[in-house]
């Protein structure tokens, strides 16, 4: 028992998790801002809690790795019907695609539950997902990012009865 | 109203935010896809909490947002890299999520590699008990699993750990 106490004080002194990086502190307050419907000026005016979520979060941990460059992010809320902004062929070449990836707005339970082949079960959910799309334009440095929300079933493993 | 409303998110995420992205980061292969997931949770529960009057949600919702987050994305990407098979992925070593608190603590960084060693199940509740924060009952809610399991995986997880780093300690001294 004494052991496994010594093990759990080396765990909370010994090892410390890495805070957010300082882009990851700035994505964040935008998407709260936009969540909000503050525009970006008046959330700069009303922003207490700026400086409030930057310093309590890039403190934990190690010091949070380089800022490449200011960005602006647009951030768009999601429409009830998908309707992609721009593609990529559109776009100027002087802007780049730096990134995709893709998020959950909301899912619900659907149907169910479901074995596969295996014989594991499986519940349905239907998923909003939100592809992003992360542009650079390199003339004027500043970054888009672009939303195309859809839907979708995803079938996920039942781990808990 | 909605300044208000931004101002509580932005102060709960300042005292909560390291905590979702300790776990997030046990559900993400490097830093910014634990920031994207905390994102995403954060979209997410902002819907589910505008029902309840918009509130900051309580923790064990958070999490357990996070972790079905989590889910998602590794089912997505186990689709993707099942299509990108011939694709070489390079792992990041500088890229951890735990830190020794000391510069060259050996110790630390063998505890490391030993939480890291854990299975996933009893990871996720030692990254909720240490560095979330939070209660048995609360990961119990979290995790809809009951308190006495949440409990009794966290001690096998200090077991397992006490055990695997004494045999380490014994192998680098035998």
């Amino acid at each position: 028992m004494a052991e496994l106490d010594q093990i759990e004080k080396r765990l909370r002194e010994s090892l410390v998790p890495r805070g957010f990086t300082d882009r990851g502190v700035r994505d964040l307050e935008a998407l709260i801002d936009d969540l909000a419907g503050v525009p970006a000026a008046s959330a700069d005016s009303a922003g207490a809690g700026r400086s409030t979520i930057m310093l309590a979060l890039t403190r934990w941990g190690a010091v949070a790795a380089a800022i490449t460059g200011a960005a602006i992010l647009v951030w768009r809320n999601v429409p009830e019907l998908p309707e992609p902004v721009a593609t990529f062929q559109q776009v100027s070449p002087a802007v780049q695609l730096v990134s995709t990836s893709e998020g959950v707005v909301s899912a619900e339970r659907e149907g169910d539950w479901l074995t596969d082949e295996d014989g594991s079960l499986l519940q349905g959910w239907h998923v909003q997902v939100v592809n992003e799309e992360r542009f650079h334009d390199v003339e004027t440095g500043e970054t888009v990012r672009v939303l195309n929300p859809r839907e979708e079933l995803v079938m996920l493993p039942v781990s808990t009865f | 109203m909605m300044k208000d409303r931004a101002r509580e998110w932005k102060q709960w995420m300042a005292e909560n935010g390291h905590r979702l992205l300790a776990y997030a980061r046990t559900w993400a292969p490097c830093q910014a896809d634990a920031e994207d997931l905390v994102q995403e949770a954060v979209m997410r529960l902002w819907s589910v909490q505008e029902e309840k009057g918009g509130r900051p949600p309580d923790l064990p919702l958070a999490f357990s947002t996070i972790r079905f987050a989590g889910l998602n994305r590794h089912r997505t990407e186990s689709r993707r890299r099942k299509r990108e098979e011939a694709v070489l992925y390079m792992n990041d070593f500088d890229d951890v999520w735990l830190d020794p608190a000391m510069e060259d603590d050996e110790d630390a960084l063998r505890l490391r590699g030993e939480v890291e060693s854990l299975s996933d199940k009893l990871r996720e509740v030692v990254t909720m008990k240490i560095w979330g924060g939070l209660t048995f009952a609360q990961i119990s809610e979290a995790l809809a699993i009951s308190p006495n399991t949440a409990a009794s995986r966290y001690r096998y997880a200090l077991e397992q750990l006490a055990v695997n780093l004494n045999r380490t300690k014994e192998a680098d001294h035998g």
